[in-house]
Formats: C-alpha cells, sequence, structure tokens
C-alpha cells in the first residue's frame, strides 16, 4: 500500500502549473474568450509538455503515462480554467479509440497525442463543449463510434452561463470513420470523462478557496481584515475540509482506473469533487460580498466552469443512483 | 502508488485478525465506568501486551514492536472489523505517551511506558477546569514550589476515565496568572495521592465516564515535571496534536461501522425508505474518504512529512462523520420498528451514538479546530 504520487509525474503537473501560472492568468483566460488564436496556443504549448499524450498508448504515439500522471495536470487545467476540449481530447477519446481496429482511428489518435487535433465527444444528449475549437467529433452508438469532421455549421449553440466553455448540439458534419469498440471500452471512456472533469474541478476548486482566502485577509470592515471574524473563518475552514477530503478520493479514483474496478471510485470521486465546488463556490461568492457579483472581478470565471464541471459525464444525481445500486449490493452481501 | 495490500501487509492483516478473532473478549461494549468493566479493560490490555498487539508502533524495549503507521492502520482495520472493545488505557497512549518518548527523562521513559502498555497503570487528563475549557490557558490550578517538589491546588474537571485511572498527566501554573500560557508546566500525579478527590460525573446516559479532580496541598517531586518549569504549553501542544489526528480514530472505527450499517439495510427497507438508502450511501462514501485520506497523510508521514494543523481537519471530519453514522443506525431500527427490547444491535448503536457525542467537545471543540485551521492552515489572522 503506497498512496503517494511518482516524482515524475508530480514534476510533470508541476511544469504545467509554471506555464499556465505565466502564461495563462485571468486576463488571458478573458481574452481567450473571443479569441480562438489564443485558445490554439495555449492548447499548443500545453502539447508541447507532453499533456494530450498522457493516455494514449504508446503503440499509437503516446506515452502512455496513465492516470495519475492525468489526474494531476488536469487539476492544473482547472486551476487556470483553461478552455478548449481538453477533456474530451486528453482523456475521453483515448479511451474510445485506444483499441479501436483500422488505421483512420489509430492516425486520429495519432494526431491528438501530438496536439496536431482537436476532438470532441457529444455526450449528455448530443451536447460538445467548447465546439467552436473542435475539428472531430465522436458520435457514440452502443458500441459504434462514429468519427465526424465538423465546421462552424454543424452546432447550434444552447444558453449557457459559461462562456469560456460553452455547449453545442451536433447537428451536421462529415463521417470520416466509423468503427466497433466493446462495451468495456464505452464504459471506461465515460469514466475518463467523468474523473477528468473532477479533476479539473478540485483544481477550480482550490482556486475559488485560495482566491477568498486572499480577498478575506485583505478586505476591512469595523477597523480590521474580515478574515479574523470567525463567522468568515469557519465558512472558509469548512469549504477547505469538504475539499481536503475530496482530493484523496479523486486520486484514488486515478488508481482505479488502472485497477479494473474503477466504477464505484470513479463515481464517489465525481460526487466529491462536484460537492466540495459547489461549497467552495457558495462560501467564496457569499464572503467576497458585491464585488463577487460583477463581471469585472475574476472570481465568476471559476464559479462557472465548476458548474460546467459538475454537468459533464454525469451529474452528481447521475453518480449518486449509480453508488446507491453499488451500496444495496453490498448490503445485499453482508 | 498502488492501493493494494503487499503480500506482506496482507500476512500481517492476517496475523492479527487472526489472534483478534481468538481473544476478543465478549460483552466487550458493555457502559464503561463500573468496576468489572474497568477489571475486563485491564485484562484485556494485558492480553494484547502478552502477544505483542497492545503498542505495536512503540519501540520493543517499551513493549511494542516498532511497527509502521501502516501496519498499526492495519491492526486496527482487524480490530473494528472484530468490533473489539474500547481501551480505558488509551488516553495514556494517544495522548501522554507521545510527549514522554519526545520530552521525557530517560527515568521517566522507564517508569511510565511499559506499565502504561501492560494496563497495570491507567493513565487520566487533567486539562480543563471549571473557568478554563475551550481556552485553556486560563487554567488557574496551582502549582507552588516547595523543597524537592510542588503543591498542588486547585479543580480539574471533564477528566475522562479518571474515577478509573491511577494517575493523571495535566497542566498546572508556575507562573503568575497573567503570564497566561508561558507560565505553565507539566506534571504527572497518582490520582490516590493525599488531597486529591474525585467525583465522578454521569453523562448523558447516567454512566460515568469522567469525573472532577480536587487536588488540595497535593505533593508532586520535581521528578514528576515532564519537560521542564515553565514549557507546559509547549510540551502539551505535541499531545493535543496526536489527539486531534488519526492517531486516536483510525478509519477502521468508520469502515466497519459503516459495513455494519449496511447490513441494517434489508430489501423491505431500501423499497420503503429511499432516503435512509441515500444517506447510508453518503455514510459510505464518508468512510471511504476518511480511510484515503488517512492513507495518504500516512504516505506523506513515511516520507519524513509533518502534519502540524492539518489534523485539525481529520478531527473535525472524523467527530462529525462519528455522529451521523450512529444516528443513522438508528434511524433506520426505528424506521423499522425495534425488533425485541433486548436486542444487542440496538444497544451497540445507542452505545455508539453515546461515545460519539462529545467527540465534536473534546480535543479541543470543533470551533477551536476551525480557529487553529483559519489561522495555521489558511493563514488568517487571530480571530475575534
Amino acid at each position: 500500500m503506497d498512496f503517494s504520487f511518482d516524482t515524475d509525474h508530480v514534476e510533470m503537473a508541476g511544469a504545467v502549473r509554471e506555464l499556465l501560472t505565466r502564461d495563462f492568468p485571468a486576463e488571458a483566460l478573458r481574452s481567450s474568450a473571443g479569441d480562438r488564436s489564443a485558445r490554439r496556443k495555449i492548447w499548443d504549448q500545453l502539447a508541447g509538455q507532453g499533456l494530450h499524450a498522457t493516455l494514449v498508448p504508446e503503440a499509437r504515439g503516446g506515452l502512455e503515462l496513465g492516470w495519475e500522471a492525468a489526474v494531476l495536470c488536469l487539476t492544473e487545467l482547472g486551476r487556470a480554467a483553461v478552455p478548449g476540449p481538453f477533456i474530451d481530447s486528453v482523456a475521453v477519446a483515448p479511451a474510445l479509440l485506444a483499441s479501436a481496429p483500422g488505421d483512420a482511428a489509430a492516425d486520429l489518435l495519432t494526431r491528438l497525442a501530438e496536439g496536431a487535433t482537436t476532438v470532441g465527444v457529444a455526450e449528455h444528449g448530443g451536447l460538445v463543449a467548447c465546439a467552436e475549437d473542435v475539428e472531430v467529433v465522436l458520435v457514440i452508438r452502443g458500441e459504434q463510434i462514429t468519427a465526424l469532421s465538423v465546421g462552424p455549421g454543424s452546432f447550434i449553440p444552447v444558453p449557457t452561463l459559461d462562456e469560456s466553455m460553452p455547449l453545442s448540439r451536433l447537428s451536421g458534419g462529415e463521417e470520416l470513420f466509423t468503427v466497433e469498440v466493446t462495451p468495456g471500452d464505452v464504459r471506461f471512456a465515460r469514466a475518463s470523462g467523468a474523473l477528468a472533469a473532477s479533476a479539473q474541478l478540485i483544481g477550480a476548486t482550490r482556486r475559488i478557496i485560495d482566491m477568498t482566502v486572499g480577498y478575506v485577509a485583505q478586505r476591512e470592515q469595523f477597523g480590521r481584515t474580515i478574515g479574523s471574524f470567525q463567522a468568515v473563518q469557519h465558512a472558509l475552514v469548512d469549504a477547505a475540509l469538504k475539499q481536503t477530503f475530496a482530493e484523496p478520493v479523486v486520486h484514488a479514483a486515478a488508481w482505479a482506473m488502472g485497477d479494473g474496478d474503477y466504477e464505484a471510485p470513479v463515481s464517489h470521486a465525481k460526487i466529491a469533487a462536484s460537492d466540495a465546488a459547489h461549497l467552495a463556490s457558495r462560501t467564496g461568492f457569499q464572503l467576497h460580498g458585491a464585488i463577487g457579483y460583477t463581471y469585472e472581478y475574476d472570481l465568476h470565471l471559476w464559479l462557472k466552469r465548476a458548474k460546467t464541471l459538475t454537468g459533464l459525464y454525469g451529474t452528481p444525481s447521475h453518480h449518486r443512483a449509480r453508488l446507491r445500486e453499488h451500496v444495496l449490493s453490498l448490503a445485499e452481501a453482508s | 502508488m498502488d492501493l493494494t495490500l503487499t503480500a506482506e501487509e496482507e500476512r500481517f492483516y492476517q496475523e492479527a485478525h487472526t489472534w483478534l478473532a481468538a481473544n476478543v473478549p465478549d460483552g466487550a461494549h458493555s457502559p464503561p465506568g463500573t468496576p468489572e468493566a474497568v477489571q475486563r479493560s485491564r485484562a484485556w490490555d494485558r492480553a494484547l501486551f502478552e502477544a505483542g498487539w497492545s503498542v505495536l508502533t512503540w519501540p520493543a524495549r517499551y513493549g511494542g514492536r516498532d511497527a509502521s503507521i501502516m501496519q498499526w492502520l492495519l491492526f486496527e482495520d482487524a480490530y473494528h472489523s472484530l468490533d473489539a472493545p474500547y481501551r480505558l488505557s488509551q488516553n495514556g497512549i494517544s495522548l501522554l505517551a507521545p510527549t514522554v518518548m519526545e520530552y521525557g527523562t530517560d527515568r521517566q521513559k522507564e517508569q511510565i511506558l511499559l506499565p502504561m502498555a501492560r494496563g497495570d497503570v491507567i493513565w487520566a487528563q487533567a486539562w480543563s477546569e471549571p473557568g478554563a475549557g475551550s481556552d485553556l490557558a486560563a487554567l488557574t490550578s496551582k502549582a507552588t514550589k516547595v523543597p524537592g517538589g510542588f503543591r498542588l491546588d486547585g479543580r480539574k474537571i471533564w477528566s475522562s476515565h479518571a474515577a478509573s485511572a491511577d494517575m493523571a498527566f495535566g497542566l498546572f501554573r508556575t507562573g503568575d496568572p497573567g503570564e497566561r500560557h508561558r507560565g505553565l508546566t507539566y506534571l504527572l500525579m497518582p490520582l490516590d495521592a493525599a488531597g486529591v478527590t474525585i467525583s465522578p460525573i454521569p453523562r448523558i446516559d447516567g454512566h460515568a465516564s469522567f469525573a472532577e479532580i480536587q487536588f488540595d496541598n497535593v505533593f508532586v517531586p520535581d521528578d514528576d515535571v515532564l519537560g521542564g518549569v515553565g514549557r507546559g504549553w509547549q510540551v502539551a501542544m505535541a499531545t493535543t496534536g496526536s489527539e486531534r489526528g488519526f492517531a486516536l480514530r483510525s478509519p477502521g472505527r468508520f469502515v466497519s461501522a459503516a459495513e455494519r450499517l449496511l447490513s441494517l439495510l434489508d430489501s423491505s427497507v431500501a423499497r420503503q425508505f429511499p432516503d435512509l438508502v441515500d444517506r447510508a450511501a453518503q455514510m459510505w462514501q464518508d468512510a471511504r474518504a476518511y480511510r484515503l485520506r488517512v492513507l495518504a497523510m500516512a504516505a506523506r508521514v513515511g516520507r519524513g512529512e509533518s502534519v502540524g494543523a492539518e489534523s485539525s481537519f481529520d478531527k473535525l471530519y472524523w467527530s462529525e462523520l462519528d455522529v451521523r453514522l450512529n444516528e443513522l443506525a438508528l434511524d433506520i431500527l426505528s424506521a423499522t420498528g425495534f425488533p425485541e427490547t433486548n436486542d444487542p444491535k440496538l444497544r451497540r448503536w445507542l452505545e455508539g451514538l453515546v461515545t460519539a457525542l462529545p467527540g465534536t467537545i473534546w480535543g479541543g471543540t470543533n470551533e477551536i479546530q476551525r480557529n487553529i485551521l483559519a489561522q495555521r492552515a489558511l493563514a488568517l489572522p487571530r480571530s475575534y
């Protein structure tokens, strides 16, 4: 038993964090909203660090580092709220295509690993995240995966609060190939999406807590910083407490992805990360007072992202329903 | 990362489980405070000691086997899966012993540790006073210097198991009252000394589990100062750190309780009361999260990192989880109608709830834990 990460994985995530701190501060996130080339630039920079190859098998040109590395790196993407189809491209598409037959699927995966293309997955009733940035969409029908080449006319946007991670309904596209995969591949791909979202959530939650601690430590009322009031301190500690106990659950799910018995751990991870993000969001919003309700202040960027991530690859309700079944099966066995 | 047990860990767990399964006494969870309960606890300590399980992580010369934290966690898993009993020696083992190992003289180590491990000497803590609970540094019990030692005067209260204990450890004021935490000294004293009066205090179910200790001119020799005169606060904080963290509440306790809870959920309960199933699923998750958090902390400690103020997160988490687990079990049993008036399961969960309730108060209330975390983990200013 050893619940600790490999130094190599920690260092890789550290390099991602350094890059994002330097080149993708909140101003960059704001200006990237209407600037596709800026989004492509950070995409390429992250590809240069090997992020896109993390979960791609070596046989397909990937690094095959596994989920422990991926979870640490994706946490950093959440902390910086990097926009783009990272969950689908880095986590879900590799899981869907890793053992798919045929050259077309293999080529797509290889180009993905290099960061040379962008792939979205039509999930959640045909919705694609960050569709504007996506060149290829994978559609799952049972065990059949169809890859579509898509362009500006292939989507209908749906209303959303999070303009840096919008959702669109797939309405067209040109078929590139269709492959047959196993039910296990599809299950694993959906779990990959849920875990990638969970990893980004714990990063976003850390950022919300850090922003709020920073704010209450400098905001003064009644002649002292509001961070010295117990009502404020205790609310923040409760948010940090939920986060503190969500992180190891997400990390354990990363290990479980390589263990085979991953379904309950991943559902637990998505619930824990979503619950922690929700409490931190509500607490962060409340403790910022009126400034947190403005467009000018950065807090809303992370509150919105946390909300979007919570809905991707199974809402907490979806995962709670799965764990309810799991627990009843344990009860029956006992 | 590898979350499976190594062959060696598996063997260790099996060894512990096999021994415990053959030796855990019957009727172990009767309420504390009766002379029979105290005798049973001492005998159980003795049995654990003789088989080498009493104080696993201690050095061999003090009755331990130099076990790793991981081995201790595995032993605890086995211990709680068999629902083995609470030990009256727990206060001494978890709170005093780490302090003695860090600050004690060689003579103190020799005198204190082995008899504690064997269950021969049971220790009670003497921290709180009527006017000094959360604000412990306001304590006023005095230790006045006399030739060869000190004279103690004052009153200590909420002292767990003091009525059954042989010795006590606590903080006394050797400096001026205005010095707060600077003028304190950590002292050890026998509870049968002349001038000590112990008044048991029944807890909410009527059973005595804590007590008030009155000190009237009680002599303590210089040799029974732990860690130096006037250094009591810093010495005592070392023990409260271990009291808060996972050292006192291993995950095995909650994982096993969650498993016993699930066994109450039969199909008719599940059909009629979906809210109970949802709450049970949450308990399963929360107990699992606690286990994972502790495993991550154990790995950090294994790498030589110190845990520090973060252990207050664990105290908040386990104390609240413990109450919710026992409450839910009783809610399930009441929803289905208590099967028999003398159901041992029901008694066990009632005892569990009564034991769990003060967890959010002792060892520093959860409000104090939140203050500590705000200031030391989040680096916020001192609070008002």
